[in-house]
């Protein structure tokens, strides 16, 4: 009883110094937040510098579209020729009359005449005008049927030139298809040696050296049809351990998976020469 | 420069969705409550560690158990450690002799056990708050992560709206996001260092303690069979 009193007592004596103890820490952790707070925010202030750097690149990007319209001013140069030349016309249409005044100050006598001289020249020369401009458009003409033709032309030359690029590439899809193809079927030939060499028992009178030929008929499934000796090596029980080595496969399963193409190309006669240093097609 | 164009740490906390300023608020005062437990701890364990060679040093100098125990008496307040083992050992030890107790087998069972419930309440405070430390040192860099994970998330989603997406438009958000990865390890990376510290020390001292029972308590045998 005395003993639970005394440790209740010794609780709410702890309490107090618990707190005690507890104040300096809590003021001690809560200085060392605030410090670090104030160093990161310190530290801090020179990130921003860099962001304002980023901005510019924005109408860098944008000047890129600007450059697209430059083709639009080629059309004015043009016009601003014909208004020179009508410029320099009317200068010396000017010039003339000035000319022809001072003429007239001096023979005021032949004013008449010279005037009429004058107006016939005026008409003249707007004759000459009207065919000159008359020339100019014809010649304008001319020279757009004439870029029109060459532009044909060239559209000819180009779809002529593509039809045979296309050509060209569709040969050379071929061959590569056919090298592919190729490619395949010496991977199942591999695969179909290997099989016939485990099959196969030669006889003991095999020798190096030795060669026979056969020829397979086979059909799709890789059932194989009939088993022919092309050409005997000399030794009949050579070739008979050949073919009878065919026969007991009696059907190639992998070749059910090969592409039909391949098959009809490769496979349907299929001729195999035996050679007791290794098998090979 | 404008406060509100540099990128100033308060900025980006102020800016920050709802729900990541939850996240870094709690990671904040999470940070605040563990250092607070370092401090305490890191002053409780040392002033415990400096009174337990003070008082194995004073009862190993040959000094009268009775006077000890008087000595201790006299300070009743802030006794600490390993002397309150001893003063539970010595009082159950001498209660039971005074009652006569003639079993000298009874009287050092008693003394033991009233030893073994000392150790375990010096234990327990030794040991007092270190699962907080543990729990924010393994937890909060999950909240931090929640927190970034919850931001990127947001300025993703806001991006989706945008035609040019630039760097510009959401290192922003990232950015912003990443404050609360910051914040969750900077909680938990003391807290950590503290608690495997911390609770190295007290399984040192409790080590120690259970030590210095076992001497006196072979003390106090060996006093029991001899005045029998």
């Amino acid at each position: 009883m005395s003993q639970a009193a005394l440790i209740a007592s010794e609780r709410q004596f702890d309490l107090r110094q618990w707190l005690a103890e507890y104040g300096l820490a809590v003021s001690v952790s809560l200085l060392l937040h605030v410090l670090i707070v104030v160093l990161v925010a310190w530290g801090w202030e020179s990130a921003p510098v860099s962001k304002h750097k980023v901005t510019p690149r924005f109408i860098e990007a944008k000047l890129v579209t600007v450059e697209a319209k430059t083709q639009k001013p080629k059309a004015a140069p043009k016009k601003n020729k014909v208004i020179d030349l009508t410029a320099k016309r009317r200068e010396q249409q000017r010039r003339e009359e000035a000319a022809r005044k001072k003429r007239l100050a001096k023979e005021k006598a032949e004013r008449e005449r010279l005037r009429k001289l004058a107006e016939e020249k005026k008409r003249k020369q707007e004759a000459l005008k009207k065919k000159q401009e008359q020339e100019r458009l014809e010649k304008e003409r001319q020279e757009l049927e004439k870029q029109r033709r060459l532009q044909e032309q060239r559209e000819q030359q180009r779809i002529a030139q593509e039809a045979a690029m296309a050509d060209e590439l569709a040969r050379e899809e071929e061959m590569l298809l056919a090298e592919q193809d190729a490619a395949t079927a010496q991977s199942y030939v591999a695969k179909m040696a290997q099989l016939i060499e485990q099959n196969w028992s030669r006889p003991p009178s095999a020798r190096r050296g030795m060669k026979c030929e056969l020829q397979l008929q086979l059909v799709p499934t890789g059932q194989v049809v009939s088993v022919v000796v092309t050409k005997s090596s000399g030794n009949p029980a050579f070739d008979r351990s050949a073919e009878q080595a065919v026969k007991k496969i009696g059907r190639f399963e992998l070749l059910k998976e090969m592409p039909p193409s391949v098959f009809e190309t490769y496979f349907r006669q299929l001729t195999l020469i035996f050679n007791p240093q290794d098998l090979r097609l | 420069m404008g406060e509100s164009e540099s990128l100033s740490i308060f900025s980006l906390i102020i800016n920050a969705s709802l729900l990541v300023q939850l996240v870094m608020l709690v990671l904040f005062l999470a940070s605040i409550i563990s250092w607070v437990m370092i401090v305490q701890r890191g002053r409780y364990q040392s002033r415990a560690k400096s009174q337990f060679e003070e008082f194995e040093n004073t009862f190993w100098s040959g000094i009268d158990l009775n006077q000890l125990y008087r000595q201790g008496n006299k300070g009743n307040q802030g006794v600490d450690g390993v002397e309150n083992v001893f003063r539970a050992g010595f009082k159950e030890f001498s209660r039971l002799r005074q009652q006569g107790a003639s079993d000298p087998d009874a009287v050092m069972e008693g003394t033991q056990r009233a030893m073994r419930v000392a150790l375990a309440r010096e234990e327990e405070k030794l040991e007092a708050n270190l699962s907080f430390l543990a729990s924010v040192a393994s937890v909060s860099p999950y909240i931090g992560l929640f927190g970034t994970v919850w931001g990127i998330m947001n300025s993703f989603r806001g991006l989706a709206n945008v035609h040019q997406a630039t760097l510009a438009t959401v290192a922003p958000g990232i950015s912003e996001a990443l404050v609360a990865t910051a914040m969750g390890l900077f909680a938990a990376i003391p807290a950590v260092l503290a608690y495997n510290r911390f609770s190295h020390r007290a399984e040192v001292l409790i080590n120690g303690y259970q030590t210095f029972a076992e001497e006196f308590s072979s003390i106090l045998h060996r006093q029991v069979h001899s005045r029998q």
